[in-house]
């Protein structure tokens, strides 16, 4: 039996694959665990199973040094679905300082996590 | 309102070509043959200044017209820095080899400038940073570096309009 959307689904894999070349790991602002990664701030269910309802945001926030209102806003905007802003997130992470951010990024790798980087 | 001077000089930087923003980070990283190499030893050279990698499709894609401009304008007073976060200098090194770069590659395997420093967010993101220090453009994304456009922008920064 012959296909009759050879041509469709053929054109269509190029399609998918130009897109991944060309854009698909362009965006690394991604959590990783166990394998598994997921963009910070993501709304997707495993986001959630893995960072808040684990409470392994909460741990690793409360084991920073950071002020405690971005703390509050890190989990707000990550965790809780009416505040829930992957924009806030982003916005938090560039207007933090470069010393913020590094007490983040060890405190992420020291709870088994590693954060901004996806190799794909 | 906290982030807005911060939205206009990174996330929307393009939009304010050759307005001078905040200052470059500094920072001291090895080259994948161990020699350090600190971004403020080129203070008064215009600096590209590009993280990426090799698993990068979009990143590889411009690395050649990146190499070309370089090399029409390194003598000029262009400096170009690619600061590579894989994991090991294997592959960056091949992958040198095979493109003949002839820019410095820095390896900056624990991200402390990509995260702490400069806060970027994907691949490839690209900062033109003028003679006196200061990020006047980011740009994320495969760019044609090779293209009149963009060979003119650089002249100018050069020349210091």
């Amino acid at each position: 039996m012959k296909s009759r959307n050879g041509p469709g689904v053929f054109l269509l894999a190029v399609i998918l694959l130009a897109a991944l070349f060309t854009g698909g790991c362009s965006d690394t602002f991604v959590v990783t665990k166990d394998g598994k990664s997921y963009f910070f701030g993501s709304k997707r269910e495993g986001f959630q199973k893995m960072l808040c309802d684990s409470g392994d945001l909460k741990i690793i926030l409360a084991d920073t040094q950071l002020p405690s209102n971005l703390k509050g806003d890190l989990y707000k905007y990550n965790c809780l679905a009416a505040e829930h802003s992957k924009k806030k997130v982003m916005e938090i992470y560039t207007s933090m300082t470069p010393e913020q951010r590094r007490d983040l990024r060890l405190t992420f790798q020291k709870h088994g996590y590693d954060i901004n980087y996806m190799q794909c | 309102m906290l982030f807005v001077p911060l939205i206009i000089s990174f996330i929307a930087g393009p939009l304010f070509a050759g307005v001078s923003g905040p200052a470059a980070p500094d920072f001291t990283l090895a080259d994948v043959h161990g020699k350090k190499v600190s971004l403020s030893a080129f203070r008064g050279k215009v600096v590209i200044l590009t993280f990426w990698a090799t698993w990068c499709g979009p990143c590889v894609a411009e690395m050649p017209s990146l190499n070309n401009l370089y090399q029409e304008f390194n003598s000029k007073g262009l400096v170009v820095i690619a600061i590579s976060v894989d994991p090991t200098e294997q592959s960056v090194l091949s992958f040198i080899d095979r493109k003949k770069l002839a820019f410095p590659v820095l390896m900056d395997k624990n991200k402390e400038v990509y995260f702490d420093s400069y806060a970027v967010m994907g691949l490839p993101t690209t900062f033109i940073i003028d003679k006196n220090g200061a990020i006047i453009e980011k740009i994320m994304g495969e760019q044609e570096w090779a293209s009149p456009k963009m060979k003119e922008k650089i002249l100018n920064l050069i020349s210091g309009r």
